[in-house]
Formats: C-alpha cells, sequence, structure tokens
C-alpha cells in the first residue's frame, strides 16, 4: 500500500508556457484517483510527474515520503506499473511473452524466468480474463484484447500503485466498462493505488473515489466525484454546456448539442 | 506458434553447425594455391610441406578467421541496432561507423601518411579512428537536452555520414592517383590478412559481441516504447548509449581490417528474424553465426569466382545477399497474410 503526494509541482516544455503550475493533492494508499481536464489541460504531463518520467521545475513527488527523483530504475519498476494508451507493435511476440516482461524489475541481469515467474504470469492473465490469448501473436489482437494484455502485464509486475493514461480511449463500450471494472476489482482485491488519466466524465464518475480537475496546468477543483463533476464546474472548465440526468440512482453527464 | 519457433531454432542450429564446418573448409581448401584434403590431415599431424603450412598459417587461417569474426561482429551490431531504434534499416554503418573510417582510410592513402603502430599501417588506424570520431560526432550532435532519441541519432547520422563521403570525394578529386586505392579500399577486402590483424581486431570484436548478449532481454523491452520500458525497469538512454559503445567497437574494429563491408549487418538479422522470430535473447547468438558464415563464404567466393583476380567481397555480398534476401522479404509477406 502506497500513498502519493504531489507538492506544488510546476513543469514546462518550453520555457514560456507552463504545462503544469503548482498543482497539489494526496491520493491516499489504495485510493483509485482519476485525472480529468480537457485536452492540453496538464494530465499526461501530471501522470508523468508522478511517474517520474519528467523532472518536475519546481516542487516534489512523494511515494511513501521519498522523493520520486530519488528511486532507480528498477525500484521504479517495482512500485509502479504503466498502462499507456493503446498503441500497436509490429513485433511477433506472443501475449505471453509481453506479459513475462512484467516480471522483469524481479529478475537479476543474464537470468531466466523462473517457475514462479510463470506462475505469476499465468495468474496474472487469469485475473485479467485473457488466459485462452497466452499464445496468440500480438499481431493479431484486437484494441480491446491488446490494452487487457497491457493490464496483465502490469498485474505481473506486482507493484502497489498503477498509472494509467487514457486506458479505454478508442475502445467499444463493452471493452471501456471490461477494463475499468477489471481495474477497479482487481485494485481493491490487492490495495493498489490506482491514478488514471480520463476523458470520458461518466467513466470517472462510475469507477473513481478521487477526482483531479484540471484547467491550463492548475488544480481546479479535487475531491468526490459528486463534488468537482458539478454542472458548473463543467461547464467553467470545458466551455460547453452539459446536463446532468439522475437514472436508477446513478447520475451521467450529458453535453447539450445545439441543433 | 511457440512449437514453431523451438522448431525453427532447432533446425537453424542443425543447418549452422555443418553449414559453418563446411564455410572453414571451403575457406581452407579452395583457391588459386590450393590446399588439399590430404594436405590439411597432414598439416594437423604436423607432416605437411613447409610452403603448405606457409600458405595456411600465414593466409588461410588468419583470413578465415577475420573474415568470419568480422561477419559476426557486423551482424550481431546490426542485430542490436536494429532493435533499438526500432528501425529495419538500422546497422553500424547509419550512426557513421563506414563514412568515418572511409574518411580515415581515405585520409591515410591520399597523403601517403607514415604512421604506425603495433605494426598497423596509418590505413587501419586512421580507420579505426575516423569511425570512432563520426560516432562520437553524431551522437552528441544528436543529444539534445542530455536526450538522445531515435530520430535525431539517425538524422545527425545520414548528415555526417554525407559530409564525410563529400570530403572522401573532395580528397579523391585532388589526389587522382590514389583514387583506385580508395575506391577498392571502400568496397572492403580481406585480402591482406596478417596475424597482427588477428590479435588485434579480434578481441574487441568477440568481447562486443559477448556484450551485446547482456542486452539482449532489455533489447525486447525497449521494442514497448522507452516509458513503457522504463516501467518495467529498463532505462533506455542508458542500454542505447552503451549498445552504441560497443557495438561501434566491433563495426570499426572490423571495418579496420577490411574496409566498409555493406550488407551483413542488414541481411542477415532480417532473415535470422524472419525464421527465428523477434526474441533477441535468440535472434543475437544466431546472428554472429549467421553473420560469420555469409561472410566467410562470400569471402571465399571473392577469392576464387575469378582467375585472374580478387573481386571485392563487398560486391559478393551485395550480388548473392540481397536476392536472396528480397526473395525471402516477399515470402515472409505472403506467409504473414
Amino acid at each position: 500500500m502506497s500513498d502519493i503526494r504531489i507538492c506544488n509541482i510546476s513543469y514546462s516544455y518550453t520555457p514560456s508556457e507552463k504545462a503544469l503550475r503548482g498543482v497539489s493533492f494526496c491520493i491516499p494508499a489504495g485510493c483509485f484517483c482519476g485525472i480529468i481536464g480537457p485536452n492540453g489541460s496538464g494530465k499526461t504531463t501530471l501522470l508523468k510527474c508522478i511517474s517520474g518520467y519528467f523532472t518536475p521545475d519546481e516542487g516534489q513527488v512523494l511515494i511513501d515520503g521519498k522523493d520520486v527523483a530519488c528511486f532507480s530504475t528498477r525500484e521504479i519498476a517495482k512500485r509502479m506499473a504503466l498502462v499507456q494508451q493503446h498503441a500497436s507493435l509490429e513485433y511477433d511476440f506472443t501475449v505471453m511473452d509481453i506479459v513475462l516482461t512484467g516480471r522483469n524489475p524481479h529478475i537479476k541481469r543474464m537470468r531466466s524466468e523462473t517457475e514462479a515467474d510463470y506462475a505469476i504470469a499465468h495468474n496474472a492473465l487469469e485475473c485479467a480474463g485473457i488466459h485462452e490469448l497466452k499464445d496468440r501473436l500480438l499481431t493479431t489482437l484486437s484494441g480491446g484484447e491488446w490494452q487487457m494484455m497491457i493490464l496483465a502485464r502490469a498485474l505481473c509486475q506486482q507493484a502497489d500503485i498503477m498509472l494509467l493514461d487514457e486506458p479505454v480511449a478508442g475502445l467499444d463500450i463493452a471493452h471501456q466498462v471490461g477494463i475499468m471494472s477489471t481495474v477497479r476489482r482487481l485494485a481493491a482485491e490487492r490495495g493498489i493505488s490506482v491514478v488514471c488519466v480520463l476523458h470520458d466524465l461518466n467513466l470517472a464518475r462510475a469507477f473513481c473515489q478521487q477526482i483531479v480537475l484540471l484547467k491550463k496546468g492548475m488544480r481546479y477543483a479535487e475531491g468526490t466525484p459528486d463534488s468537482v463533476l458539478t454542472k458548473s464546474n463543467i461547464e467553467h472548465v470545458y466551455g460547453t454546456k452539459v446536463n446532468i440526468i439522475e437514472q436508477d440512482g446513478q447520475k451521467y453527464i450529458l453535453p447539450v448539442i445545439a441543433g | 506458434m511457440k512449437q514453431l519457433r523451438s522448431k525453427n531454432t532447432r533446425i537453424t542450429f542443425t543447418v549452422m553447425l555443418p553449414l559453418g564446418i563446411a564455410a572453414f573448409l571451403a575457406a581452407f581448401l579452395l583457391g588459386s594455391s590450393g590446399v588439399s584434403i590430404g594436405e590439411l590431415i597432414r598439416l594437423i599431424g604436423g607432416t605437411a610441406e613447409r610452403s603448405t603450412a606457409i600458405i595456411f598459417f600465414n593466409l588461410r587461417l588468419p583470413r578465415a578467421l577475420l573474415a568470419f569474426v568480422s561477419g559476426g561482429a557486423l551482424s550481431i551490431s546490426g542485430a542490436c541496432l536494429q532493435g533499438m531504434f526500432k528501425n529495419p534499416m538500422a546497422d553500424s554503418y547509419v550512426v557513421g561507423v563506414s563514412s568515418g573510417a572511409a574518411l580515415g582510410a581515405t585520409v591515410a592513402l591520399a597523403f601517403s601518411a607514415q604512421l604506425a603502430f603495433l605494426g598497423f599501417g596509418a590505413v587501419t588506424i586512421l580507420a579505426f579512428m575516423g569511425a570512432l570520431f563520426a560516432v562520437f560526432l553524431v551522437y552528441n550532435l544528436a543529444k539534445i537536452q542530455g536526450k538522445v532519441s531515435t530520430f535525431s541519432l539517425l538524422l545527425s547520422g545520414i548528415a555526417i555520414s554525407t559530409l564525410c563521403s563529400a570530403l572522401v570525394y573532395c580528397i579523391m578529386i585532388l589526389y587522382r592517383d590514389k583514387m583506385e586505392h580508395i575506391v577498392m579500399w571502400t568496397m572492403g577486402s580481406f585480402s591482406s590478412p596478417s596475424w597482427d590483424k588477428v590479435v588485434v581486431a579480434l578481441p574487441p570484436m568477440l568481447v562486443a559481441s559477448v556484450l551485446c548478449l547482456v542486452f539482449a532481454k532489455d533489447l525486447n523491452i525497449m521494442l514497448q516504447g522507452d516509458e513503457a520500458a522504463r516501467h518495467l525497469g529498463v532505462d533506455s538512454g542508458k542500454v542505447r548509449r552503451n549498445l552504441i559503445v560497443i557495438t561501434t567497437l566491433a563495426a570499426a574494429s572490423a571495418v579496420s581490417v577490411s574496409g566498409i563491408i555493406g550488407f551483413v549487418g542488414l541481411i542477415i538479422p532480417h532473415i535470422l528474424r524472419l525464421i527465428l522470430g523477434p526474441d533477441h535473447r535468440r535472434l543475437l547468438p544466431y546472428s554472429f553465426f549467421g553473420g560469420g558464415i555469409f561472410l566467410l563464404l562470400a569471402d571465399t567466393l571473392a577469392r576464387i569466382v575469378l582467375d585472374s583476380q580478387e573481386i571485392p567481397v563487398g560486391v559478393i555480398t551485395a550480388v548473392v545477399g540481397v536476392p536472396f534476401f528480397l526473395y525471402l522479404l516477399r515470402r515472409g509477406k505472403k506467409v504473414a497474410k
């Protein structure tokens, strides 16, 4: 179980414009935290700062009180798993090959995977519900199957933090819900802290316990889904009118489409 | 697929082993001043004639060793670079090894440089230094804010190569009488073998090839992208830096003793990737032996195909290797569909 503290971080790609401006918040251990905001608001930049891939110009990210910048690559890999947006890989590896790479941080250089590593990989495939895909080639996978494989790779890592960068972008609704449900179930079972960049506000409301809303690199709002995803917050940040409707006790955000 | 892969690996092994032995035998036995099988056996027994022993020990054996290990080193380097750049066009030559070496050798030939070190001529020394300097330049030009991207590395490789080639042409025009020497050198050849070359060039090529194997698993993981690799415990920047040093050492050693022999580093890893799949733990060792066998056979052909004179081995590798490669490439595509 790991808690993450983001302390006043700023980051800029070019000297003239800051992508992140003094963002602070805490993610308690085992929490499912969503990061939302318009395109270009700094969501992915924030995630890359949390993972230590970018070093903030100011401020720091603390994991269990330790600065991420001080972690070695191997430590990073043992603590944090990453699930990126779907991108294909034109090499003929099998699904099992890729899932097994999740064991790499735990294996010494020049050593092969042991029986135990294989057992963990099989278990990860089963948890993701794709054990029957294990011998399939990457080049034959659909987008949804691919993301499930990456999820299995992340589980195989046995890290207690999972970072997801738009994990369901471009997938059909069944896979969107399937992947998000799987992440939430496994995170709860294993006490994994999740930080997930999302575009879909309804998915964010349904799956996250905590939501951070960014606007132009600044934290606009932070808190529970109900407190953050209000009509006025969304209209203010996204600049578009929305209706919030309620059905079967669930709230849904719908954009108002003119004409 | 997994079964097919391991079956292909077994087949490749059972083909490569006798092929390798045959390649060495052919290199020893064939040629104008031939050594027959009987003499070869007597040679091992130590009862051969002195002239045969001289041909074998001073010419055939060092030449075969140089050709085999150079082929292996160029091929394993190419396999590593293609993996780490995720680019099928990459080999040691795109980061400047060949053009830097060519410029060094050209300077030595044109100015008839009187430089010697450990019994080596100026051409070998300047070619080696030229290769290292060119890669050093390419690498540092590509470094932006401490990071080296694949794009910037390949582009600065092309830029520096073009510049070196231009300088080579410029020197050739100014020193027309040396033009033939320069052209012959750049086409690559093992026609002047010596034990000095073996002693100095073989160890770095062998050490570098073994060091490549250390990074085989990292290369597999790096195919998933730098950021993903980082979360799987692989520092892609560091691995890339290490591999550039290692493969440059291997390729520069090969080039400095043999001139520029193209295609080996491109073709052999590709062929083996089609057969064995993309896992570098399998691909790298087989690339070494495949490249070695291929270059040894090509060099033997280069020696015997014309009665009157030798053909540059670079010509043979292209003429023989390219059609075979294209055939496999097209067949591989059909199978994939």
